[in-house]
């Protein structure tokens, strides 16, 4: 003990630190053990001890310190200072044995104490001093104090933490009972409890008794009132045992006599409802229940109550689940069923799964025949078989099936009787029951059945049980409707493939008598093998067999039309439709003996009744309503089949006739060219002949004559050519045959025979080709004839002036412009309109003398138009006419091709392959045999504006391999007779000697031409050195001409 | 329009006219005696006449040698087509030409005329003006095929 007075203010700081220290604790044990630290440190006392005193708590007892010192040194909670000899009764034996031995001189001893109880002592000794000073017992004092209130405070958060604990496992229980236990362990262990009981009251009026030995007893038959739970919070003392209405009844009985010193009942409520008590039990006067373990356990019971509620709400969710899940198998059954007598076993199941049933029905409506038929029906254990019920549509019953819920139904309900009048006469009962569940099955606004259920014995139903009923009729509803759905789509499909076969059958013939044929057939497998026969109304009124199959055709019955359905058909003009014939009297189907079912139906043609189509069968209801409607059906494809074939044989006649028309047409017009032309022949050529002056010379009024007689069998030649040009146009028999046409080479050859019009005329000639319009694809011959028809329109009113051939470019690119220009006498407007009529002559009026046929525009404008072109005219009367050719460039369908190949379209058939004709489509060439290559630049300079490519040898042995050449067809040679290797009279001899090169004309050109012998070698043209160009170009045309155009 | 093939194979033996036979097959009184006239005039003095295609190649065997058949198409018995078959199958023949003289002047007559085997088309009416050059042409051996 030294300087305790010391230093104070080093004191009281080390006595705060301390105390801060005890408070900082977290577990009783830290409390102590700072206590002693610095009791120990601070050198107040030699030696300091505590010992805990467990009573009420699981903590670890701090181990007695050190271990051989006494557990306990004082008897009363008190604080007490002793000396030596210690001698003091306060003191335990122990104790004082111990401190004796000890040679300690002095001690003081202090409680720690927590809620009224000890929890704790702690020791100080010294062995210099018999008297511990005033100020150290009084630090100690103070700290034991905090001590105190630490330990107090640790002692609460393990409550705290008990409950947090607690409540988890609550909220993890997944029983009452295993709520209850945890309960009980729980405040065993935090009260010290000499025992804990809870009694909970069960739903089966059962009282379960559970104790903190886990033990659980039951009680039956327990009610809350008897049992005399609290209400609330009570604590009984021993002096309230003697109350009676204190004291549970139920208690008193279950403790066997043990006394208790305290005991501690909370109620248990559960929704509200006295359920039960816990009862808590301190057998020992030492201990009873403070305010604050009064306040833990009511906070205890509290959980536990709302565990409990929570537990029967989960419970009931559990059960509603289950039974979902049970419904749900339900649903899933009756949806996989199609089979109404399975669903109906399924659902009957089911209801009595899940309610009490004594009487089961289950019926299906059908819709058609208007019955109730029962699938099932049980009663009890036994099955009963119903017949179908006729269901009235005007009926209250009808209208509950479509629009009623499930409903409980009392008796004397008009539904109950309904019901009753179905089961009454095969169930056991005597009398309709108290109630029943009607549960209409609709889906969809349409009632498919309803099932109904009384209940077991005289239990009533109650509205859970319409609950249960209701969810499984729905499912039972979709199940029915399902199944009437597939009925109807399975009929459905059935009926669309019959039918789809009957069309096929008759749309796969290819005569309207196939396709008859076809679908009587296909009828005959499609409606049970029945006899189809197919009758037509005759122009006489009587019905024709088309066709038939089965085993024999039916009999149109002739008499009386009204004793047979064939008859009535053809009297009535509709469908028999007789699924039983036996109902019919025999005089009613007179022709149908021996069948069970018949249906004749009328097949109208545009409205009229044109046959009749006949099913019949030996059995009754094999040709019913389905049947029916194929038939329908088919009889309305069968008149149009019938009708379409009338049809197409009038058009194949009107075909054939129109076609021998044609023929006969195209015969005609060959015929009519022939017959002309013969006669022609003997007019033009007679006439000729005379006017040669073969047969003798003849005067000029002879000639003159004569001439008439020639140019009006010519002007009747050209007649027949153009009306047969314009009969073959307008019959479409004009065929063109496209070629790349080289409109400068046309031009060229058609102005040829211009100038042979206009010989004796003062007319220009001009030909203009723009280098944008070289070239269009047509039919050559046949602009060829358009080109020569307006020139020699030109011609004819051309007297004076010039007549002009041109093209250009169009406006569109794809067209190409040519057009024929006279500075002529031009067209009056009011002609001018219509001079592409047939046989409008615009200027016959002025110009008698002209020899047009008044066919010649009219055809050309039909050729243009044959392809794709259009042909305008611009006319001024005396100043002149130009007609404008709008001609494609392309046609359609024409490809460029390879020379070769385009050479067969425009031979079209004529000797395709013969050489010959290959070689007219090569290159049309001059050949030029010179050995001086300036007269050859001057001849090409020459040629270059003739539509002619200019080849050149420089001897004669060169000339005849070109002359060979296929790709050049040599229209003319142009030879010099001195030359090396070959002299030209040399190459003239092979040329003329040569197959195929004999017939081409030859210029000689030389120097000193030896014209006598150019006479002896058939050489017509000679030409002088030096060449003129006038010379050369007509000499060319000459030869060109020769060969393009008629001499 | 004309046009004009070579017949290669006889270019180097023209026939004069003077010396030529000629064999017309003609059913119209009037034509026949107008191309016997024309044909006197370019100096032909060999022209026989059959008025039917029926009995050509007996009637020609009769004759020296036939240069030129001037063939009508419609004829009675025999029509043009059958007596030019006849006239190719004789071997005697080979060397004769046959042409066509038709008033039925169509292109489709003559595709046909030509893929028979005819060695030249000349259509009705015919033209005096060109007829003594054809026929002259034809029998140095130049094809001539036109459409009147």
């Amino acid at each position: 003990m030294t300087n305790l007075d010391g230093d104070i203010e080093w004191q009281f700081k080390d006595i705060c630190a301390a105390g801060s220290n005890i408070m900082e604790q977290r577990t009783s044990h830290g409390v102590l053990e700072a206590l002693l630290k610095f009791a120990q440190t601070s050198s107040l006392v030699d030696e300091s001890w505590c010992s805990l005193q467990l009573f009420q708590h699981d903590e670890i007892p701090l181990a007695q310190y050190p271990p051989h010192w006494p557990k306990s040194f004082i008897k009363k909670k008190k604080l007490i200072a002793v000396s030596t000899p210690f001698i003091d009764d306060r003191l335990t034996k122990s104790a004082r044995k111990w401190l004796v031995a000890s040679s300690f001189k002095s001690a003081v001893f202090l409680p720690i104490q927590a809620y009224g109880t000890q929890f704790a002592e702690v020791g100080l000794f010294s062995k210099t001093t018999e008297n511990i000073s005033e100020s150290t017992i009084s630090v100690i004092k103070h700290l034991t104090d905090i001590a105190s209130m630490a330990i107090a405070r640790t002692w609460l958060f393990r409550e705290r933490l008990a409950i947090q604990q607690y409540s988890q496992d609550m909220a993890h229980a997944i029983s009452a009972d295993d709520a209850i236990q945890t309960t009980l362990n729980l405040l065993n262990n935090n009260l010290s409890l000499s025992s804990g009981n809870i009694f909970l009251l069960s739903a089966e009026s059962t009282l379960q008794l559970h104790t903190t030995s886990q033990e659980v007893r039951f009680f039956q038959n327990a009610s809350v009132e008897e049992l005399n739970f609290p209400t609330s919070t009570v604590i009984i003392t021993p002096r309230a045992r003697k109350n009676p209405l204190n004291l549970p009844k139920y208690y008193s009985s279950l403790n066997n006599g043990n006394t208790f010193h305290q005991l501690l009942l909370l109620p248990i409520f559960n929704q509200k409802t006295l359920k039960g008590a816990v009862a808590l039990e301190h057998n020992t006067e030492s201990r009873s229940f403070s305010p604050e373990e009064v306040e833990f356990a009511t906070l205890v019971v509290d959980l536990l109550n709302t565990t409990l509620e929570n537990l029967s709400l989960f419970d009931e969710l559990l059960r509603r689940a289950q039974e979902l899940i049970s419904l749900n198998q339900v649903s899933e059954k009756i949806s996989s069923t199609l089979n109404n007598r399975e669903l109906a076993e399924i659902v009957h199941l089911e209801i009595q799964n899940l309610t009490s049933c004594r009487v089961f029905l289950l019926a299906m409506v059908e819709t058609g025949s208007l019955h109730i038929q029962p699938l099932l029906m049980v009663d009890g254990m036994r099955e009963i078989l119903l017949d179908p019920v006729p269901l009235r549509p005007d009926s209250d019953f009808y209208w509950a099936i479509r629009e009623l819920e499930t409903v409980l139904v009392e008796a004397g309900d008009p539904i109950m009787r309904s019901i009753w009048d179905i089961v009454s006469d095969s169930t056991d009962l005597d009398s309709p029951p108290i109630n029943c569940i009607f549960s209409p099955m609709a889906h969809g606004g349409i009632g498919y059945g309803f099932m109904a259920i009384f209940a077991d014995d005289i239990k009533p139903f109650t509205p859970d049980d319409i609950q249960i009923v209701r969810a499984v009729s729905h499912q039972a509803a979709l199940g029915l409707a399902n199944s009437a759905l597939l009925v109807a789509e399975q009929t459905h499909v059935s009926e669309l493939r019959s039918l789809f076969n009957v069309t096929r059958a008759m749309a796969t013939g290819i005569t309207s008598d196939d396709r008859v044929t076809g679908m009587i057939r296909t009828l005959h497998s499609s409606l049970n093998q029945a006899d189809i026969s197919v009758f037509m109304l005759g122009s006489g009124g009587a019905l024709e067999l088309v066709g038939w199959q089965g085993d024999r055709p039916a009999i149109p019955q002739e008499g009386n039309l009204a004793e047979s359905l064939i008859g009535r058909v053809l009297l009535e003009k509709g469908t028999q439709y007789q699924p039983n014939l036996n109902s019919l009297m025999p005089s009613e189907k007179i022709g149908s003996e021996g069948f069970g079912s018949q249906i004749a139906l009328p097949i109208t043609i545009s409205g009229e009744l044109a046959g009749i189509l006949n099913a019949q069968h030996a059995e009754v209801g094999m040709l019913s309503e389905r049947e029916l409607r194929l038939l329908q059906s088919v009889s309305v494809s069968l008149a149009s089949t019938l009708e379409n074939g009338r049809l197409f044989r009038e058009i194949q006649e009107a075909n054939a006739r129109l076609k021998a028309l044609d023929e006969l047409k195209t015969k005609f017009l060959a015929n009519m060219s022939h017959e002309l032309r013969t006669p022609l022949n003997s007019i033009i050529g007679f006439s000729r002949i005379m006017m040669k002056g073969m047969n003798g010379p003849v005067t000029d009024e002879q000639y003159i004559d004569l001439e008439s007689i020639y140019n009006s069998g010519q002007h009747l030649l050209n007649l027949i050519n153009d009306i047969l040009d314009l009969a073959k146009l307008e019959a479409g028999k004009m065929a063109l045959v496209f070629d790349e046409i080289d409109l400068f080479e046309l031009a060229n050859s058609v102005m040829v025979t211009t100038r042979g019009l206009v010989h004796d005329q003062n007319v220009e000639l001009h030909i203009s080709i723009d280098p944008l319009a070289t070239h269009i694809i047509g039919d050559k011959i046949r602009l060829r004839q358009i080109l020569l028809n307006l020139l020699s329109n030109a011609a004819k009113f051309t007297h004076n002036g010039s007549i002009t051939l041109s093209t250009k470019p169009s406006d569109s690119e794809e067209m190409v412009l040519i057009c024929v220009e006279d500075s002529g006498a031009g067209i009056d407007e009011a002609t001018l309109p219509r001079i592409f009529d047939i046989f409008e002559q615009g200027r016959n009026a002025v110009y008698p003398e002209s020899s047009g046929t008044g066919l010649g525009l009219s055809i050309v404008r039909e050729l243009v138009q044959l392809h794709q072109g259009k042909i305008t005219v611009e006319s001024k009367i005396d100043e002149g006419t130009c007609f404008y050719l709008h001609m494609p460039r392309q046609q359609e369908g024409y490809q460029s091709e390879s020379p070769g190949s385009s050479l067969k379209r425009s031979a079209s058939g004529v000797g395709d392959s013969t050489p010959e004709v290959e070689e007219s489509h090569c290159k049309q060439a001059i050949l030029l045999v010179d050995d001086d290559p300036i007269i050859f630049k001057l001849y090409h300079k020459y040629l270059s504006r003739m539509p002619i490519e200019l080849i050149s040898a420089s001897n004669g042995v060169d000339a005849l391999e070109l002359l060979n050449d296929e790709r050049y067809d040599v229209v003319m040679i142009i030879l010099d007779l001195h030359m090396p290797e070959m002299d030209g009279w040399e190459t003239l001899k092979q040329i003329k000697l040569t197959p195929g090169t004999d017939h081409i004309p030859v210029i000689i050109s030389s120097v000193e031409p030896d014209r006598k012998k150019a006479a002896e070698l058939e050489i017509e043209y000679v030409l002088p050195k030096p060449v003129k160009y006038a010379d050369l170009q007509k000499l060319t045309l000459k030869a060109l001409g020769q060969l393009d155009v008629p001499a | 329009m004309q046009s004009i093939r070579t017949n290669g194979s006889s270019a180097n033996n023209g026939i004069n006219p003077e010396e030529a036979y000629v064999l017309v097959v003609e059913d119209n009184v009037p034509n026949f005696v107008l191309i016997a006239r024309m044909l006197a005039f370019m100096g032909i003095q060999n022209c026989e006449w059959k008025t039917t295609g029926w009995g050509v190649v007996d009637f020609a065997q009769t004759m020296p040698r036939v240069d030129l058949v001037l063939m009508d198409l419609r004829l009675p018995h025999e029509d043009g087509y059958e007596a030019l078959e006849q006239i190719r199958l004789d071997p005697m023949l080979k060397e004769t030409r046959v042409v066509v003289v038709t008033a039925q002047a169509s292109a489709e007559e003559m595709k046909r005329a030509r893929s028979a085997g005819f060695d030249g088309f000349l259509s009705k009416p015919l033209d005096p003006d060109k007829f003594p050059d054809q026929i002259k042409r034809i029998l140095r051996g130049e094809e001539i095929w036109e459409l009147g």
